[in-house]
């Protein structure tokens, strides 16, 4: 008993172990990118802003208190890496977001999540963790004067564009 | 030797008797088997968790890449149309915007005039060309323009008056985004077509 019971073990090990290694790999596989996102408006603009990501990487640093990079690629794809505090450890996580416009608000949505080399799917998360990444969107949305609707939004390589219509008496 | 041929019989009916008393060692292996599956799972969770862990810990962040020398940080491009909305109004006239290309700008005016009692319409145009420097960016009056009307002397000097308010206005809006930034900016190319006319910046650091 105690020979086969030990056997069932290193097996049950073995084979615990190689699932692990699977799920890992399930992990690991590359994020697939956001669906198509149109972001253009049919609307003229009156003001078209361009901000680079530097920029925003600056200002994103000193409200948060901590150095952020934030890090834009087409079709609405943002990523915030940033150092949080895990007790006293400080781990390095990125964030992957999608940012979209309803109607003349935009809206940031988070993706996925990783920490060290393991991507984290949003759905995997809680709620009130994904929520806190609307946060990111406001925060651009509050740059806008309050007589400019947003009416167009577009990311580069490089940075993010609005496209801004004035709401005031003409 | 009936002793010995005892001990053979026992010796060769022992499996089979050890099997008969042991009916668990299937089930012992499954057990252990289970468990060890539990152990690994568990284990291969922690181990992958540390590790992860570990690879965030040593990471460090990457630095902020520098803006690429022609790329502003940030950059507006503002409409004819949006331009027109904001000019001032004459009581007696109108005045419309007109963005031309090669950082000009037309201001052209509707207004009349008392010519001998008559009320004579006139249309003036005033030509302003942009001039950028790092800190500002103010426009300079190249020429006025009466149409079909000898240019009366009250009239040289029509938009003169408009050019400090406009040079006042182009500076707070470079204030603004410095301001808007928290940090100051240069200003590094001014550029207009017939619509649009686009205003490049870059931050000081």
């Amino acid at each position: 008993m105690k020979q086969e019971g030990c056997l069932g073990l290193m097996l049950g090990s073995v084979l615990g172990a190689l699932f692990c290694m699977l799920a890992t790999l399930f992990l690991l596989r590359p994020v697939p990118p956001p669906p198509s996102v149109v972001q253009s408006s049919a609307i003229t603009p009156d003001i078209t802003i361009f901000i680079s990501e530097q920029s925003l990487s600056r200002l994103a640093s000193k409200n948060l208190g901590r150095d952020t990079l934030i890090d834009f690629d087409p079709n609405g794809q943002m990523k915030i890496i940033t150092q949080v505090e895990a007790g006293s450890l400080q781990p390095v996580i990125q964030l992957g977001l999608l940012l979209d416009m309803q109607g003349t608000e935009m809206v940031s949505q988070l993706r996925w999540v990783k920490i060290g080399f393991l991507a984290i799917p949003a759905r995997w998360l809680p709620v009130e963790a994904r929520d806190l990444t609307v946060i990111a969107g406001q925060a651009i949305q509050s740059q806008i004067p309050p007589d400019f609707a947003l009416i167009g939004l577009k990311t580069t390589a490089n940075g993010l564009n609005f496209q801004l219509k004035w709401l005031g008496n003409r | 030797m009936e002793r010995g041929s005892h001990r053979g019989a026992y010796a060769v009916e022992q499996p089979a008797a050890n099997i008969h008393h042991n009916p668990n060692a299937v089930g012992c292996g499954l057990f252990g088997c289970l468990g060890g599956l539990v152990f690994g799972l568990f284990s291969g969770a922690i181990l992958l968790l540390l590790a992860t862990l570990a690879v965030a810990l040593a990471t460090s962040l990457p630095p902020l890449p520098a803006t690429p020398p022609d790329t502003p940080d940030l950059q507006a491009t503002i409409t004819e149309n949006f331009l027109n909305t904001f000019a001032q109004q004459p009581t007696d006239g109108t005045v419309n915007v007109d963005i031309l290309p090669g950082n000009q700008v037309a201001l052209i005016g509707q207004t009349s005039l008392d010519i001998l009692g008559v009320q004579t319409p006139l249309q003036v145009i005033g030509l302003f060309q942009i001039h950028v420097t790092e800190q500002m960016v103010q426009v300079v009056l190249i020429s006025t323009e009466v149409s079909d009307v000898d240019i009366p002397s009250e009239l040289n000097n029509f938009f003169v008056k408009d050019v400090p308010i406009i040079n006042q206005d182009l500076q707070s809006m470079v204030n603004q985004v410095s301001e808007t930034l928290g940090i100051p900016v240069i200003i590094i190319g001014v550029t207009s077509d017939n619509a649009q006319i686009q205003i490049s910046v870059r931050e000081v650091r």
